[in-house]
């Protein structure tokens, strides 16, 4: 609640929204800065797979065709 | 004002809350499904038509996985994965990097952009609606007069679509993954039966250059052009994912393999009418009956992407203040009337429709560079929140008037790098070209210029916020 008010206090008529909008966002932010986020990031094995696609699929295709073509 | 033009106001504003968890519709299946509906339609047949002009079959596919899983993971790094984390979409996140009104300007370049892809899917109805006439009747309509009166009629129907608001438009969304799933079905078959792929495989590009390492490099540019014109359609449906993970993955299954798949279909028709225009492919290919249902088909599924496009951007158009207050009608004419004027030159739109996808290239790789440096280097992951709904000058985000300079510096300055390797209009290529792709040579410069600057000028001004992340830290 403590936080919710100095959400309100730094944002109300600030925003450019309906007051019923205004008071949703004031909630939503509450919630946010509670938490830290809404969702958690990506795993680590998540960006090892990014990483492994992003070479093999992205990078190593130019590399064949330049070797073969350049 | 009317009942329905507070619903579009309050929509607007909607649009740009954060969406919670438990608001979330997408799993990582369901994201899967609407990603790949929205990755395989037109734009693959139009896509694949060009990269026929310069690379045989088996290359524009390695082009086209290759190009669009760049540009796919640097777009979802840039806005699928912070959205998901807070919950909004891309253009109200840009503000922790372009300002304000920086994101304003934006929005209007980005409704550049989605003008030019309705002139483009206009002109393809409109050319559908000639080669089905020019069968029926035997006669011939392929006059320049019949392609803009055409195209303007199709933009009119897309246009009413619109104004009928959003109950019509996910009427029509809904047609229009089953439509274009059915003539993929189509054309797949009958190229098996009639032709073979082994016969595809071996057939040359339509119009190449005498380079072909040139050609292959053309085929990427355009393909990572095609990855990066997403932009502004990822962050907005990253942030109704439930997780991390149900927001990345799908759009390299859907936007890089499937969208893939109806590209190589689109070099496959291609090569075997040796045309590069999706209108004139189906005729030929599946016969008077079922070439005539197919272009049908083709055109009602552009009528639904264009009312589509019409409808978000112009809803994000309502953001800019100019326009928050007018009618649903004047916002839409803000689209429309640019729309209109465009297809008085149609040809020669749709003949450099390749144009569209250089100018993805150089409004969106500088944004999602300056995205990922911004929101992984710079601000650590981590957002303050209340500077986004902040619209006045005390907001941390309001930067020098509402614009970032470092950004709009950026942005600016990439535009002759792009320049230096390759004119997007004409496709003439430097020497550079060869030894650099123009958008790959754009992205690192825009990453290393916006960290370097960003550091020695918004971080010792005080500007944007980081100093503040630096403290909580």
């Amino acid at each position: 609640m403590e936080n919710r008010k100095t959400v309100r206090e730094e944002l109300e008529g600030k925003t450019e929204m309906s007051l019923e909008n205004e008071q949703s966002l004031f909630e939503k932010l509450e919630e946010i800065e509670r938490d830290g986020s809404i969702v958690g990031p990506l795993a680590k094995a998540d960006w090892i797979g990014i990483a492994a696609f992003f070479l093999v699929l992205g990078i190593f295709p130019l590399i064949y065709y330049a070797v073969k073509l350049f | 004002m009317s009942k329905q033009e507070t619903n579009y106001n309050q929509e607007a504003e909607f649009d740009v809350l954060p969406v919670m968890k438990q608001d979330r519709e997408y799993g990582f299946r369901d994201y899967s499904f609407v990603i790949t509906g929205f990755a395989v339609a037109t734009w693959c047949f139009l896509i694949g038509g060009t990269l026929a002009f310069f690379v045989d079959f088996k290359m524009a596919i390695v082009a086209s996985i290759s190009g669009n899983l760049i540009a796919i993971i640097l777009l979802s790094m840039s806005t699928s994965l912070p959205s998901v984390k807070y919950g909004v979409d891309g253009f109200t996140s840009s503000i922790s990097y372009l300002g304000l009104n920086g994101t304003k300007s934006y929005l209007v370049l980005n409704a550049i952009v989605t003008v030019g892809w309705t002139i483009v899917l206009c002109t393809l109805v409109s050319k559908s609606a000639i080669q089905i006439l020019n069968t029926v009747t035997g006669g011939d309509f392929s006059g320049n007069v019949y392609v803009v009166t055409f195209g303007l009629i199709t933009a009119f129907v897309c246009w009413y679509v619109t104004l009928k608001g959003p109950h019509l438009i996910k009427i029509m969304n809904t047609i229009v993954v089953p439509v274009f799933l059915v003539v993929i079905v189509i054309l797949i078959f009958i190229i098996s039966k009639n032709t073979g792929w082994g016969e595809i495989f071996k057939m040359a590009p339509l119009d190449p250059f005498d380079d072909p390492w040139l050609n292959f490099l053309i085929a990427f540019e355009l393909s990572l052009g095609a990855g990066f014109s997403w932009w502004p359609n990822i962050g907005g449906l990253a942030r109704i994912c439930k997780t991390s993970r149900a927001a990345f993955w799908p759009n390299i299954i859907g936007l890089v393999f499937a969208a893939t798949v109806g590209t190589g279909l689109g070099v496959a028709a291609a090569l075997l009418v040796g045309d590069s225009d999706p209108a004139s492919w189906m005729i030929p290919i599946c016969g008077s009956t079922i070439g005539i249902i197919a272009l049908i088909l083709v055109s009602i599924a552009n009528i639904s992407a264009n009312s589509i496009m019409i409808y978000t951007t112009s809803l994000g158009l309502k953001q800019i203040k100019a326009l928050f207050r007018q009618r649903w009608f004047i916002v839409t004419c803000a689209y429309m009337i640019p729309t209109i004027i465009g297809l008085f030159w149609s040809q020669l739109i749709y003949d450099k429709f390749y144009f569209i996808l250089g100018l993805a290239c150089l409004i969106y790789c500088p944004i999602s560079m300056m995205a990922v440096v911004d929101f992984f280097l710079l601000r650590n992951q981590k957002w303050d929140m209340r500077q986004f709904y902040n619209k006045t000058s005390g907001s941390k985000f309001y930067f020098w008037k509402g614009f970032n300079l470092v950004a709009l510096f950026v942005f600016i300055s990439a535009t002759p790098v792009y320049y230096f390797f390759l004119d997007p209009v004409t496709l003439e290529t430097t020497s550079a070209f060869r030894y650099a792709t123009a958008t790959g040579s754009v992205a690192i410069y825009c990453a290393v210029v916006y960290y370097i600057l960003s550091k020695i000028i918004c971080f010792k001004m005080n500007k944007g916020g980081y100093g503040d992340l630096k403290e909580s830290a």
